[in-house]
């Protein structure tokens, strides 16, 4: 017996109970006989139901899969469910990763023509809104402009990548318009400071050219430190300690993601000021989370304050 | 069931007329039965064979009347199906990295149970072996079939050889989840007692 006997649709075929007695035998037979032909006919017995699970069958074959093969192998339930359980582990959501705004932006104008005119309309109107509104709030607030309403906003001088997401921006106090009655006026917010810190695991390896971040306590600022890696996992677990370390951690983050910008793949981790002290050093150990919990290191970054 | 006298006897008649002949047909059946068993990798060939000899003395009454050909014929065929079974129930782990338990998660939905077990088993599987089959499975079936002669291509073997490779991964992750999801499920049943 050879080949000639059996093929990929015979072995199909026998799967699916097409086959007449005799040449079902035959193959049985092929099949014990040699181990390269049990292993032939298994794995046109998976690939079988790898297009049961991915709707590949014709309904011909559907129904005598159902009814043959399903029917009269009961055990066979087992492997179907584990082609789910492959099909479902491709179909996990991949690692976040952010396009960025340049990319949106290009792939709206690129994929999505007929958006445009709408696109220019939209900027026509917020355009007009805004001529307006500076034209008409000097007139409503008149002079005595309070500056605690002047939004001091450090820009990032280092960001990696023109992106964020709505939701990864800090919310920004918002320059509501100030009442006339001074008297009645809320609570002055204070000015907000978001600053941003690219560190690069290079410079973790040295100690050298420790990467200085500006540290002001006491107001309302959000630190972001951007840890850029060339690696790829779905999670992260990073650990802010002090230098030389002595003691216990002071914050772990559990469950970071990576994001992809134009220096690389590039991790959020956001502090707070008030953890950290003038003219000190630090490290964020970074650790990639596997599948089952464990934690492998990645690499420390390391910056000092001033 | 267990193989009666009245079976054993009607198995002797059927392979000949004459006991002693029939004896040494049957002794040869269960040699080349033996033989085939251990050729296909299985470590108790015997056992298998005496479970193949006993499975046609059962069946024989159904079949002895319309069968034509050499009986030995018959005994294969029978075989053919116990070896699938033995495969089924008796899937070789060394695969899978001995250093990586299973840890005992507490998923809330039990239907993500099957799914959650699955992905621990690909965790534990060697790096190469996990990405083989997420080469060999991933895409679309006609991506599929392009992904999978390149990579047969790349790894120098035959087509026929990669699907082997695969076939033999996955059921170590078939028997990886089946035992993952059995310890779950036994967990569960203590902490419902």
């Amino acid at each position: 017996m050879n080949e000639q006997i059996l093929d990929e649709v015979v072995a199909r075929r026998f799967w699916l109970g097409q086959l007449s007695p005799e040449e079902q035998g035959r193959i049985e037979e092929l099949a014990f006989d040699d181990p390269q032909w049990f292993a032939f006919l298994e794995a046109a017995e998976d690939d079988l139901i790898d297009e049961f699970v991915y709707n590949d069958l014709s309904s011909e074959e559907r129904t005598l899969f159902e009814k043959h093969f399903l029917a009269k192998q009961p055990e066979l339930r087992d492997d179907v469910e584990v082609a789910r359980a492959l099909r479902a582990y491709f179909e996990q959501e991949p690692v976040v990763v952010v396009p960025t705004l340049w990319e949106r932006f290009r792939k709206l104008f690129h994929f999505s023509p007929p958006l445009i005119p709408v696109l220019i309309k939209a900027i026509l109107v917020i355009g007009a809104a805004a001529i307006g509104l500076v034209t008409l709030i000097p007139r409503i607030i008149g002079p005595g402009l309070n500056p605690a309403y002047q939004v001091q906003q450090q820009q990032p001088p280092a960001l990696p990548s023109p992106t964020s997401t709505p939701s990864e921006t800090p919310a920004q106090p918002s320059p509501s318009p100030a009442p006339k009655d001074n008297q009645n006026k809320p609570p002055v917010s204070p000015p907000h400071r978001l600053t941003y810190a690219l560190l690069s695991p290079g410079l973790a390896r040295s100690g050298e050219g420790a990467k200085s971040v500006s540290v002001t306590r006491g107001h309302a600022t959000d630190l972001r430190l951007l840890l850029v890696t060339n690696t790829s996992s779905r999670h992260y677990q990073a650990t802010l300690e002090k230098l030389p370390v002595a003691g216990p951690a002071i914050q772990t983050w559990t469950t970071l993601t990576s994001r992809r910008s134009n220096v690389g793949t590039v991790i959020h981790v956001h502090v707070s000021p008030d953890l950290l002290e003038k003219n000190q050093d630090y490290r964020i150990v970074l650790n990639a989370v596997a599948a089952n919990g464990d934690l492998q290191h990645v690499d420390d970054y390391r910056f000092k304050t001033k | 069931m267990e193989l009666t006298q009245e079976s054993f006897d009607l198995l002797l008649s059927w392979l000949h007329p004459d006991p002693d002949e029939a004896g040494r047909i049957y002794v040869k059946i269960r040699a080349g039965l033996v033989r085939n068993f251990a050729r296909q990798g299985v470590p108790v060939p015997e056992e298998l064979a005496d479970i193949t000899l006993d499975r046609v003395a059962q069946k024989l009454p159904e079949i002895i009347d319309n069968w034509e050909g050499q009986p030995e014929r018959y005994f294969y065929r029978v075989a053919f199906w116990v070896l699938r079974e033995y495969w089924a129930r008796t899937i070789i782990t060394e695969e899978l990295n001995p250093d990586e338990p299973i840890p005992t998660p507490d998923p809330d939905q039990s239907k993500e149970i099957r799914s959650y077990c699955f992905n621990e088993c690909m965790a534990r599987l060697a790096a190469s072996q996990r990405d083989l089959i997420e080469e060999y499975y991933f895409g679309e079936k006609g991506t599929r079939i392009r992904r999978r002669k390149k990579l047969a291509a790349r790894l120098k073997i035959e087509m026929s050889a990669l699907r082997v490779k695969a076939l033999r991964i996955r059921k170590c992750l078939k028997k990886c989840t089946r035992e993952s999801i059995a310890k779950m499920e036994q967990r569960d049943f203590w902490n419902n007692q």
